[in-house]
């Protein structure tokens, strides 16, 4: 089907994958950033480029794991209603119990986790700079062939 | 005047944007060579050296030296298939990750040039009856395979403090390391080989055989699927696929017409365009072997800056009669975060360590075969449970790892296994002998598949013949790592070259 890798994330969708960011994002130690939304925008930039049954699957997942706290935390509660601390304890459950439901989290956590730390405040905050270094290097590379003749 | 690398002055004529294509198109070659990898672009210039009219088809885009960058999320989505999430499946489930641009795997992959070891060319030539497949026959396919990809050690000015400590690691258990052997010209250390190298250092395909095809006469058809081969007969005859975007979005299809085929879509796609294209032979997409690697993170009291230095400028080959190799790369920390346990503030007190993180990984030649299975939307999914010999040999591998780590000086290790996250010393060591046997909390990716189209010497143990032809299938040839006949425990890119440089004499001399 022309066009199916560019359907565009539903809002219920973004909701779910909203609160868990919050949920996910690391917290303390230096990592406070307020980039929550930068970090979502990242996430829906990447789903285009998913597997097709990842692209279909993904949302099914996100929508069971919005109705989960009542069976899992026997909490009569959304997981986009839940505090992020709440959230995160859910998530950390989920993901003992194994199976799809901790592949889902295993999938959604590399995702938050990729697109926050790789976030240029939080680099910063570590003092990492490898795009700094890279142009360096770039120049420095031209230098060393230059002067060597190669 | 700011100074470029040569790189960034290579010009790639006669290439088509196959995303900016609508409709149907028909193309017309001698030659059609589908992928864009070690093998498929090796194929190609030999062939259009040959006097062949070659097209080349890539379904990624090209992307010049100059665009590449160090942000894992972009690069990631511009380079790997899927995004680098395919998954391996079986118990445990392994990660695996290849490119999808051109140069394909050689653009993302470390730069590890080493040669197929003698052990596994003898097994090749005197076991399995591959005729000249030996390391006297294979020697001067690797000399020019190492002169097409510019091998070479890093200069000791690209160690970085990881480097160091890895040394330092090896020396204090009195283990050898070997120098590595890199496809580089005057690498500088920034390591950023897995996303591109931006310096242009890393000789992968992009900047060696896809250009001298293309300047030599050669066609390239970016963003190009195959889908099938078109048969006349038993005699292949072309292929027709689909013309995508970026994403992978349909656009338009297309067919070649060519009297010969190479498949070099890699481990993965090459049987499933076989499976699709009606070669029902049972060895097609058997033989999978994968390469696991496992990772184990050192936390070390000084600050190592471990993304400061050239990547795996050694390796440890000391084990690998064991089929165990052990190295060290540095991550970004966003790909390393995934690999730390724990969410939230538990993740921010370990990711806080990052400046003070070594990452070293054991990789394992497996015994166990996988195989390719077509799904119900037709594409192929790569099955491989990892048998008790291997499970053995990953905790015989990572404990060695860990050991390395310590003997470095770090405080504490990260292991791969979600069931024993946690090493505190070296007396910690025995508890991975003692780990049960679990396989689900085993963390693995690798980036070596191989073997699902394998040559053999009669159809009923491969997919291929002696030559990487198709049995019982007329112009039809592979050339990517689906012809390697085992696990050869190394990194496959040189073994891939050298054997397609072997077959493509072989098929050239055919068609005279």
């Amino acid at each position: 089907m022309p066009g199916d890798a560019a359907r565009p994330l539903s809002a219920g969708t973004v909701r779910i994958l909203r609160a868990a960011v919050a949920a996910i994002r690391p917290r303390g130690h230096g990592f406070d950033q307020p980039i929550d939304d930068d970090v979502l925008r990242a996430i829906v930039t990447f789903f285009p480029f998913l597997p097709a049954p990842m692209r279909f699957a993904f949302p099914v997942g996100l929508r069971l794991l919005e109705l989960g706290p009542p069976v899992v935390m026997r909490r009569f509660a959304r997981f986009t209603r839940l505090s992020a601390d709440d959230g995160r304890a859910y998530l950390e459950r989920l993901q003992a119990m194994g199976g799809p439901f901790a592949a889902l989290v295993l999938g959604l956590r590399t995702l938050v986790l990729l697109n926050f730390y790789q976030h240029p405040q939080v680099l910063g905050a570590l003092e990492v700079d490898w795009g700094g270094r890279a142009a360096t290097l770039t120049r420095r590379r031209a230098a060393l062939l230059e002067g060597s003749g190669r | 005047m700011t100074r470029l690398p040569p790189e960034y002055a290579i010009t790639y004529p006669n290439v088509t944007d196959g995303s900016s294509l609508d409709g149907d198109r028909t193309f017309d070659a001698d030659a059609v060579v589908v992928g864009t990898g070690a093998g498929g672009a090796t194929a190609a210039a030999r062939l259009r050296a040959a006097g062949r009219d070659v097209l080349m088809l890539e379904e990624g885009g090209l992307h010049r030296v100059d665009s590449f960058e160090t942000d894992p999320s972009t690069m990631i989505r511009r380079l790997y298939r899927d995004a680098g999430t395919a998954m391996i499946l079986g118990r445990p489930p392994i990660i695996f990750a290849e490119g999808r641009c051109v140069g394909g795997s050689t653009v993302i992959n470390g730069g590890m040039s080493w040669r197929t070891p003698e052990r596994v060319l003898t097994h090749w030539e005197a076991d399995l009856g591959l005729d000249a497949t030996g390391p006297r026959e294979m020697e001067r396919f690797f000399d020019e395979a190492e002169r097409i990809l510019h091998v070479e050690s890093n200069h000791e000015d690209t160690y970085g403090k990881n480097t160091h400590l890895f040394l330092r690691g090896a020396a204090a258990l009195g283990w050898p390391v070997a120098r590595a052997p890199r496809n580089m010209r005057r690498c500088v250390g920034l390591n950023n080989c897995a996303l591109g190298c931006p310096t242009g250092a890393k000789q992968g395909m992009h900047v060696t055989e896809v250009p001298r095809a293309l300047h030599a006469g050669a066609a390239l058809l970016t963003h190009a699927r195959v889908m099938k081969v078109l048969w006349k007969g038993s005699r292949a005859a072309g292929v027709t696929g689909r013309l995508v975007d970026d994403a992978g979005r349909r656009r338009g299809r297309f067919t070649v017409r060519a009297k010969l085929v190479v498949l070099a879509a890699g481990a993965r796609h090459t049987p499933g365009i076989l499976r699709r294209s009606r070669v029902r032979a049972r060895p097609v997409g058997r033989g999978l072997h994968t390469h696991p690697n496992a990772k184990c993170v050192g936390v070390f009291a000084e600050r190592i800056d471990p993304w400061i230095g050239a990547h795996q400028a050694f390796h440890i080959h000391h084990f690998l009669d064991e089929g165990i190799l052990i190295g060290y790369a540095a991550i970004p920390p966003g790909l390393l975060a995934a690999a730390m346990p724990g969410l939230g503030p538990e993740n921010a007190e370990r990711m806080a360590l990052y400046n003070h993180m070594l990452t070293a990984a054991t990789l394992v030649e497996d015994e166990t075969e996988g195989r390719i299975v077509m799904g119900p939307d037709r594409e192929p999914y790569m099955v491989q449970t990892l048998g008790d010999a291997d499970i053995e040999r990953l905790h015989r591998g990572v404990m060695l790892t860990a050991q390395l780590l310590f003997a470095a000086g770090a405080r504490q290790v990260f292991t791969p296994f979600a069931d024993l996250p946690t090493l505190d010393g070296p007396g910690d060591l025995a508890r991975i002998a003692a780990r049960p046997r679990t396989r689900d909390t085993i963390e693995l990716m690798t980036v070596h598949i191989m073997g699902t189209a394998r040559m053999a010497k009669d159809s009923s143990r491969g997919a291929t013949d002696a030559t990487g032809a198709v049995f019982d299938a007329k112009g039809l040839v592979v050339a990517d790592a689906s012809v390697l006949p085992s696990s050869i425990g190394v990194n496959p890119q040189e073994t891939i070259i050298a054997m397609t440089l072997r077959n493509c004499e072989r098929w050239i001399e055919a068609s005279h």
